[in-house]
């Protein structure tokens, strides 16, 4: 079977639909974007904790959803004197 | 000497010269130490080290390390243990032995890409690149919270190199003064960007990438996610990684002053065992492996990533360099 390819603009529509999505929900993610699943582009989300809903979508429009428990994000200077 | 011969002739000469000599001198004071407890002088004081040095090709000897003029001279010392190792033994004078800072930890002149800088109340962050601003006068390029102190600086104050935290101190290391900075808010940020202006008398090298290479201008292509990219930061110095996202919504970052989100950020995992980035290496430039600019670093987590040491987010640099009016030295 022929692999896929999703384009960059496919992928961003994806990835509007599943911002739309996770607000209307009321989902928790720190950041949507456009990550990769193997060779394809995917939507690239990310939790801060591990609390994927099962009505959490796994494919917007044949792009596919990946998900990633990334923490807690910090700005990136040398701590406090 | 045989290996095995040096090893017991070091603990006998050890444990049956050095310490008790050593005790004596300290309890006779004539090391000119200050008063503290005992137990702490013996462990920060003792001021001898025994090793083991070659002396030939399979012949070896007592290396004797002395950090203390007053146990190589008037003690006796030396010459018990030259008398116990029957004269096999190299003694060296090595005097007092402090950490060493890298490079980019270190005052650097010329400044280089990668060095420590930081606005004089920040502790320190990164030199990410040396460009012309909007007037044409060479700045560096940070962070807004690396050189605007996350908008509490004013235009004009002091930038040091090294920063603060690396033993900077205003104005022996002042490099130059904070000259703009893109304002951060609640929401739909772009950059946490800022530059200054560099000081006349300041030499830098806009070019070099230590460790990398040559700095090739600015990409005129985005990254895509599984590009290649580096950077020279203050902390973790030269690492490699791959983009794991581009076009990032909502990335929502935890300053100081409280959570505050971006739009359009880069994100990247460090290949390997490394993360790609820590504390510290905030304003980094990102180069993608034509060594040109993709991003400017501000962020980071513990957590994910394929190896599981954390990403790394990065502003696009287009929008820095578009919102501060930037060119790239020619």
């Amino acid at each position: 079977m022929q692999r896929m390819s999703i384009t960059m603009d496919q992928a961003r529509t994806a990835k509007d639909k599943a911002k739309s999505l996770f607000k209307s929900h009321h989902w928790s993610a720190t950041a949507i974007g456009i990550g990769r699943k193997g060779d394809d582009l995917a939507v690239k989300i990310n939790l801060e904790k591990p609390r994927i809903d099962d009505d959490m979508p796994r494919e917007i429009n044949g792009v596919p959803v990946v998900y990633e428990v990334v923490g807690t994000i910090v700005a990136r200077a040398r701590g406090r004197i | 000497m045989r290996m095995s011969s040096v090893r017991a002739l070091k603990e006998e000469i050890a444990s049956q010269i050095v310490e008790p000599l050593v005790e004596r001198e300290l309890s006779a004071r004539s090391f000119g130490i200050e008063a503290t407890s005992m137990r702490r002088a013996r462990a920060a004081s003792r001021g001898i080290a025994l090793g083991i040095a070659r002396a030939g090709t399979d012949d070896y000897q007592l290396a004797v390390r002395v950090q203390r003029r007053a146990l190589s001279e008037g003690s006796g010392l030396i010459e018990q243990i030259m008398q116990r190792a029957s004269g096999e033994a190299d003694v060296r004078y090595v005097g007092q032995i402090f950490k060493q800072a890298p490079w980019h930890q270190s005052r650097q002149r010329p400044m280089l890409i990668g060095n420590s800088v930081a606005h004089f109340r920040v502790t320190a962050g990164t030199a990410g690149a040396f460009l012309r601003g909007r007037d044409g006068s060479l700045v560096v390029l940070s962070n807004n919270h690396v050189l605007a102190h996350e908008d509490k600086a004013a235009v004009g104050d002091a930038i040091l190199q090294p920063g603060r935290y690396d033993g900077g101190i205003d104005p022996a290391d002042r490099v130059g003064t904070l000259s703009e900075s893109i304002r951060l808010r609640r929401s739909d940020n772009l950059v946490d960007a800022a530059v200054a202006t560099v000081g006349k008398n300041i030499s830098v090298d806009p070019f070099l990438l230590t460790g990398i290479g040559t700095l090739a201008g600015r990409s005129a292509t985005p990254v895509q996610p599984g590009d290649r990219v580096s950077k020279v930061g203050r902390t973790t110095g030269v690492t490699h990684g791959i983009v794991t996202a581009v076009e990032l919504d909502d990335v929502v970052v935890n300053y100081d002053r409280g959570p505050l989100s971006f739009n359009q950020q880069i994100e990247i995992e460090g290949t390997g065992s490394s993360a790609f980035s820590a504390g510290g290496d905030s304003g980094s430039l990102i180069v993608n492996a034509a060594r040109q600019g993709v991003g400017l670093l501000f962020a980071g987590g513990d957590q994910g990533g394929s190896n599981g040491k954390g990403l790394t987010y990065a502003n696009d640099l287009d929008h820095v360099v578009g919102l501060l009016g930037l060119t790239f030295p020619a």
